[in-house]
């Protein structure tokens, strides 16, 4: 048996997930799982390690690309998707990963700002936008640092600001808190609640129980597959 | 704007490794040195070939009873001859002062001889066009045909050898050439791989973002176009540099007496440098496919 979770009530299908199983070696990371999320909505993906809470964020973003089923993003089918639109799909899709991955040898300016550049913002709006964002979350006056420089709430609070700074449809963040102290998962949880009321859908893996009762959002469990 | 952007970023990546730069600059310019001047020298010597070939002249040795002949008539007929451009009559008299000229002292065999032994000759002067071996030898059998002509000389083993000469340096260049040329494609590949790896943790994450293939791989290639530019302007710096010496040391006086050393022509400066950048761009297309399928 799979797992069934249809969207909330009212809620266009932003994200549909249909029967996709992931392997990895011979263990099944997913089996037949099946999920909808609609546009705007906050879910919660949690359960215990292993039950493949990255390994579905992954596949997500397409980050990996192996799977059985189908996945359609905002009307793209991830499993019939040519290599030229991938990263059509990325822009759509703001991703705060587990271990954060900032450049190290780029300010944290030019960490963020290189989400931009990627899409093709002039100057003078990436300088602003940039700026504007660092601000947001928190790490204004600190442009130009080094990731290895600051500490790791600070590292996920840029990376928050990575993920949100070119107003993607879909934010995803695998364990956004995970390693934090109190205060610095409060910011996090309260910068996903500003972005989602903002008209972002978030989706986040986690087993932080602190964020599954804070933010309110629909929490989907998911179990290893036996 | 973008390319703006994406030309910073590939001088970003040579900063970034700036002795890795500057070894492949130093070796990528060598190559290209190398290239160069044998390409300066094979030009050269095919310039050689062509005064050489201006001055070629054929001999023709005319029959005894063409004595009975009117010379300006046998000239006319030689002019007709297709290849020739001048010709000189030379009586046997003429030829034999020409010969005790030639050589030194008082040779006891002109003193014993009782009459001339040489033939009436004509000095056929021919066009540059047909100073091929090939075009000399059917030139020579044409006027072999006409009937007041023996024989005809035109120094037959000499321009074989020379010809093989020629196409051998010819063939060696082209190896030397190629292989160099390989070389320089090799070094360029070498680094953008050794910089791409470098990238990677970075490429990684700009694919995340949304980056396209064109996006992460452009300013390796705009690296390819710099190092081709600038390799080749150094290099070309440096062949003038000792085209410059040599010509006002060793080939002082030879080069405006018997041929003229030149330097490349703003033709051949442009393919050097063309052939360069390709070379670079070459470098960088292998380097980032052989990645891509890893």
């Amino acid at each position: 048996m799979g797992y069934i979770l249809l969207t909330g009530k009212n809620k266009i299908s932003l994200i549909k997930i249909h029967g996709v199983t992931k392997a990895h070696g011979l263990k099944d990371a997913l089996r037949q799982l099946t999920l909808n999320i609609g546009e705007n909505e906050f879910v919660i993906i949690t359960g215990p390690s292993g039950a493949g809470k990255t390994t579905l964020l992954q596949l997500l973003y397409l980050e990996d690309s192996l799977f059985q089923g189908q996945i359609i993003i905002d009307g793209m089918n991830l499993s019939k998707i040519s290599n030229s639109l991938i990263p059509h799909l990325r822009r759509k899709i703001g991703v705060i990963s587990q271990k954060y991955k900032l450049i190290p040898t780029k300010t944290l300016f030019e960490n963020v700002a290189l989400v931009l550049e990627v899409i093709g913002y002039n100057k003078r709006l990436r300088i602003n936008r940039v700026n504007n964002i660092l601000k947001i979350v928190g790490m204004d006056g600190k442009q130009n640092l080094y990731p290895e420089t600051i500490s790791k709430g600070e590292q996920v609070q840029v990376a928050v600001a990575r993920a949100v700074v070119a107003n993607p449809k879909i934010i995803l963040a695998d364990e956004p808190t995970g390693n934090l102290d109190y205060e610095s998962s409060n910011i996090i949880i309260n910068l996903l609640k500003r972005f989602h009321a903002r008209g972002a859908t978030i989706v986040v893996a986690t087993h932080d129980r602190e964020l599954i009762n804070i933010t309110g959002g629909r929490i989907f469990n998911l179990n290893p597959p036996p | 704007m973008t390319m703006v952007l994406i030309f910073r970023r590939a001088i970003n990546k040579l900063r970034k490794k700036r002795l890795l730069s500057i070894v492949t600059v130093a070796i990528f310019t060598l190559l290209i040195f190398f290239i160069s001047a044998l390409l300066l020298c094979f030009i050269n010597v095919n310039g050689i070939m062509d005064s050489w070939k201006k001055g070629i002249r054929l001999i023709a040795y005319l029959s005894a009873d063409s004595e009975n002949l009117n010379s300006l008539e046998m000239e006319r007929q030689l002019l007709e001859v297709y290849g020739v451009n001048s010709v000189k009559f030379i009586s046997k008299e003429d030829g034999l002062s020409i010969l005790k000229k030639s050589m030194p002292g008082d040779l006891a065999i002109f003193r014993i001889l009782k009459e001339n032994p040489l033939p009436d000759t004509f000095e056929i002067q021919v066009l540059a066009s047909s100073a091929d071996l090939e075009k000399l030898k059917s030139l020579a059998e044409n006027i072999e045909k006409l009937t007041f002509v023996v024989n005809v000389e035109y120094g037959q083993e000499c321009l074989v050898r020379f010809a093989r000469l020629f196409y051998f340096l010819g063939i060696t260049g082209y190896i030397f050439v190629s292989i160099f040329f390989a070389g320089g494609v090799s070094v360029v590949a070498n680094f953008i791989r050794l910089l791409f790896n470098a990238d990677q943790q970075e490429i990684e994450i700009m694919r995340l973002v949304g980056a396209t293939d064109g996006f992460i791989n452009t300013p390796f290639y705009i690296l390819g176009v710099i190092y081709g530019a600038l390799c080749s302007t150094i290099a070309l710096l440096l062949v003038f540099m000792v085209y410059l010496f040599f010509s006002a040391t060793l080939f002082d006086g030879l080069t405006t007496t018997f041929f003229p050393i030149k330097f490349f022509n703003f033709r051949f400066l442009s393919i050097i440098v063309l052939c360069s950048i390709f070379a670079g761009l070459l470098g960088c297309f292998l380097s980032i496919n052989a990645l891509k399928k890893k």
